[in-house]
């Protein structure tokens, strides 16, 4: 009898650390599978990140580009001289009146 | 001695087969009343919300959910506030309280996603049909209105005109509303009424994640060229924009557009693909 109790006694105290045990193995299992998912993710959005990066500077660089070859232009067009029309003006439909147009808002 | 000893042992140990392990977990009460606002420069993103009723909290994480994308934890806090520089990208925010592993249900959702409308015809002010358009300052969503009508004053945000009599006459213009009192033509259809002082501006070249020009840098009117963005600031500090759907229609006065509103006062991120 004495023996049949201690051993119903070892059995209990050894089945609470086991499931206590693996209970908390399991959770931590499941948070790291959730950390490097949110790690693969965040590692997408930054490479996604640097790929539009990446895309903007070409696009200021060709901005740049575009903008020396205009200004390079319009110092070289110069106004041909000639003798001013004397021919009269069409009648033409109604154009709009618009208002002033002003900013700042 | 041995023999109550051993009852104890034998009394935790039955109690320990039938009970198992006990939980682990603390409930940990989530914050409440998270609410969303725009900084002053009008590009980031500023979060306020109520602190958990759960004493003894580590602090707060904070996650955000970009358009197309997953909630990820962008920061941790311990206090009832943060500000976010989302670099022009539009998403959904929710904040949760931790302590230690523990982490509580998220909060409600709120978002700088701004509200997409669909393509609507607008007539030119001597259509058929209505000139104005305004967003609705609660959902986001837009209609047409008449301008002939005192009562519209009140809903509209801008309203397309070519400043002259017929429908045939080009260029039309994107206008604020208080413009039709400044102009001639335009007077004589458009009653007097407290029309809002709206700005319009021409963005070319916007992207998904541009943000819109601030306030200060818009016009009363502009030309309205077709498949082109333009952009709103109204006089209650909200942002839209329109794209123009095609070229304007000369025979029936019209022109489509789509737009998209942010609901969030003074913010100018306009995610809008």
């Amino acid at each position: 009898m004495k023996r049949a109790l201690v051993l119903i006694a070892i059995v209990g105290v050894v089945v609470l650390f086991t499931s206590c045990k693996s209970k908390n193995v399991k959770e931590l299992e499941e948070r790291v599978t959730q950390l490097e998912a949110q790690v693969d993710q965040l590692t997408n959005t930054v490479n996604d990140l640097t790929q539009r990066v990446e895309m903007l500077e070409e696009t200021v660089g060709a901005l740049e580009t575009q903008q020396q070859a205009q200004s390079y232009g319009r110092r070289s067009v110069s106004r041909p001289s000639g003798t001013r029309r004397t021919t009269t003006k069409p009648s033409k439909p109604a154009q709009p009146s618009p208002p002033p147009q002003v900013g700042g808002r | 001695m041995f023999k109550k000893f051993l009852t104890l042992i034998v009394i935790v140990g039955v109690a320990a087969l039938f009970v198992g392990c006990p939980p682990s977990e603390e409930v940990i009460e989530p914050p409440s009343n998270l609410t969303i606002s725009a900084d002053n420069t009008g590009t980031m993103v500023e979060l306020r919300w109520d602190a958990s009723p759960t004493e003894d909290i580590d602090g707060y994480i904070v996650y955000f959910k970009p358009i197309n994308g997953e909630f990820n934890p962008i920061d941790t806090v311990n206090v009832t506030n943060y500000t976010h520089n989302p670099d022009g990208l539009a998403g959904e925010y929710q904040v949760t309280a931790y302590k230690d592993d523990n982490e509580s249900d998220p909060t409600e959702t709120v978002s700088s996603v701004p509200v997409a409308n669909d393509v609507v015809t607008v007539y030119e002010l001597n259509g058929a049909g209505s000139a104005g358009y305004g967003w609705d300052r609660t959902s986001g969503a837009g209609a047409t209105y008449p301008m002939a009508q005192a009562a519209s004053a009140a809903s509209v945000d801008f309203y397309i005109t070519n400043f002259t009599a017929g429908v045939d006459v080009l260029p039309y213009y994107i206008a604020s509303p208080d413009v039709a009192r400044q102009s001639a033509y335009d007077a004589t259809i458009v009653p007097d009424a407290p029309w809002r002082v709206n700005g319009i501006k021409q963005v070319d070249g916007i992207t998904a994640n541009s943000v819109l020009p601030q306030a200060g840098e818009y016009l009363n009117f502009e030309q309205l060229i077709g498949n082109v963005y333009f952009g709103v600031h109204t006089e209650d500090n909200f942002y839209g924009l329109i794209y123009t759907e095609g070229t304007p229609n000369t025979t029936e006065g019209t022109q489509d557009i789509r737009t998209w509103f942010q609901l969030v006062q003074g913010l100018r991120i306009i995610n809008h693909e």
